[in-house]
């Protein structure tokens, strides 16, 4: 669905990705983690064709992204971390923006809007930031794009709405779709995403299933001093130590995404050798 | 690699979507945008009509306040579309909006360069209209002497600016302002693509040089070049006579060639900057 390849970019004198690699297959919802300023909104930006490569090639549902066609445009949706929607109310907005995409379903955008309580009276611009956002998450979800960019999705969400925004994409992905979420806040995407790329530098450092790292991973509490030291990646917990250990012997463990991804900048070469 | 199911460049039914888009959005502003422009005339007119006891209304004022507001509001209001692109969260919905850049830029034209120009029209002569009537009807009620004189102020008629009667250069049957206007403007929307802050002022900065440049090519390059006594107007060479008369020599251009040269400035350069604009729509990154 998206391919991306030998990716070069930089702003002015600021190199950002030099030569990075990276599928996105349908099907999926992938969870982009990285520390501010690592590049997760350039790449975004890049598959949306909002930004050109200046080496290698994106290829996004078989269209060139920096070339915005409008059938690639009608494909995806982009949901931006700062954005500022029409001065109308929301029927009238809906009115107006749902024409430009070919599967905008108004059955579901009603769904959505429920779920998430937006009001449908006053304008757009007199709901609250997260309001707003839960508006466009449910314009985006809506218009049944297969390609949905989510750039810091739940910013502004307050604790019920990101319960309701974890069950509402769950509710929304299937074959056709690919949804890539761009977050800093790791716990938000727990028990959501079924793959995990972290971009650290501008390099993909780690890009797995959840259900590999399920398999390879092993988390859990330890009281073992030895089996502390070993870890491949440990914090000191209420009770205990949380650790992170290589699965040897195919045990179930729950993984924790905030603790996968601080393992991986620290001790990344020796968990991606466990994929290997 | 995926074929475009329809034409990429321009779908009729796709522009349609995207003008009433516009609208919608933009009705309100734009609205009162004009009633603030008609408001700002009968103000303006209203002032010279109570401060000029001789020539209120006269034809050249009404002339200069319609070039001045033409050009003031169209150039304002034409680097403003584009400004949106200089902020992340306003350019990014505009460019992923489902339509071509070519689309998005015709429905610029079309509100910008075409629906201004006719609103614009509008509300100037609405306003302009009914001051001419109240400014003779005062001369016609309170009859008005030249000082020293008999002679009685004469009732003004309202200012035609698509005739060439009244015009700055009237021989040459063509409104030089207006010629221009539609190339400025278009310069100023390319303007507002082509830098990120500050469009309009750097674009005023930019026309500004070239006028200066022009002027100096016209007076510093060509006038040093004619025989004594000839003066350098655009197009136009001639050897005046003393007495205010007829030229005694006069060098024109072929009528054919002169036309050409006007309507490149009429419409050439309008569509090469609304050109170069859809160029730089195309490349622009946010």
């Amino acid at each position: 669905m998206v391919t991306i390849h030998n990716l070069h970019y930089s702003y002015r004198r600021q190199p950002v990705f030099a030569g990075l690699d990276l599928q996105l297959q349908p099907g999926h919802i992938y969870g982009l983690l990285g520390r501010n300023g690592t590049g997760k909104s350039t790449l975004l930006r890049n598959i949306a064709g909002f930004l050109f490569p200046q080496q290698g090639h994106i290829d996004a549902l078989g269209f060139t992204p920096r070339k915005r066609q409008p059938a690639f445009l009608a494909k995806y949706f982009h949901i931006p971390e700062d954005f500022q929607l029409p001065d109308l109310s929301l029927p009238r907005w809906i009115q107006y923006i749902a024409p430009f995409y070919p599967d905008f379903n108004r059955r579901q955008f009603d769904h959505y809007s429920r779920e998430f309580a937006i009001p449908a009276v006053g304008g757009l611009r007199e709901l609250s930031y997260g309001q707003q956002k839960k508006a466009l998450i449910s314009l985006a979800l809506a218009t049944n794009a297969p390609l949905l960019l989510m750039d810091e999705p739940t910013n502004g969400l307050d604790i019920h709405s990101k319960s309701q925004f974890r069950k509402v994409i769950a509710g929304a992905i299937d074959d056709e779709k690919c949804i890539l979420i761009s977050t800093h806040q790791v716990n938000d995407l727990e028990n959501l995403i079924d793959n995990v790329t972290i971009l650290e530098e501008g390099k993909i450092l780690f890009h797995q299933s959840m259900s590999r790292i399920a398999e390879r991973l092993l988390f859990r509490l330890s009281f073992d001093p030895e089996e502390i030291a070993q870890a491949l990646y440990s914090e000191s917990a209420l009770k205990g130590h949380a650790v992170l250990l290589p699965n040897r012997e195919d045990q179930d463990s729950r993984p924790d995404l905030e603790m996968l991804y601080k393992a991986v900048l620290l001790n990344g070469k020796k968990i991606n050798a466990l994929f290997a | 690699m995926t074929t475009a199911p329809t034409n990429q460049l321009f779908l009729f039914s796709r522009w349609r979507l995207l003008v009433a888009k516009h609208w919608v959005e933009h009705r309100r502003p734009y609205l009162l945008s004009l009633l603030a422009i008609g408001g700002l005339y009968a103000a303006w007119f209203a002032f010279t009509i109570a401060i000029d006891a001789y020539a209120p209304m006269a034809a050249n004022m009404q002339f200069m306040a319609y070039i001045t507001g033409l050009y003031a509001v169209g150039c304002l209001f034409s680097s403003m579309f584009f400004a949106d692109l200089s902020t992340k969260k306003d350019a990014l919905p505009w460019l992923s909006l489902p339509a071509s850049h070519f689309e998005k830029l015709l429905c610029v034209i079309l509100y910008g360069v075409v629906l201004f120009f006719i609103a614009f029209n509008v509300v100037f002569y609405c306003v302009d209209i009914i001051m001419v009537q109240w400014s003779n009807n005062i001369t016609f009620h309170h009859p008005r002497f030249f000082p020293g004189t008999t002679v009685r102020v004469q009732p003004v008629t309202v200012y035609n600016i698509f005739t060439a009667v009244g015009a700055p250069v009237p021989e040459k049957n063509y409104h030089i302002f207006t010629s221009l206007y539609f190339a400025i403007q278009a310069a100023f929307l390319l303007g507002s693509v082509y830098f990120t802050r500050y469009s309009f002022v750097k674009t005023a900065i930019a026309v500004l040089l070239f006028i200066l440049g022009f002027a100096f090519l016209q007076q510093g390059v060509i006038y040093p070049l004619l025989p004594k006594g000839w003066n350098n107007e655009f197009l136009d060479w001639a050897r005046m006579s003393y007495d205010g008369g007829p030229p005694d020599s006069e060098v024109r251009l072929p009528g054919s060639l002169e036309k050409a040269i006007v309507a490149l400035g009429q419409f050439g350069l309008p569509l090469f900057f609304w050109f170069v604009t859809w160029l730089r729509l195309k490349e622009k990154e946010v």
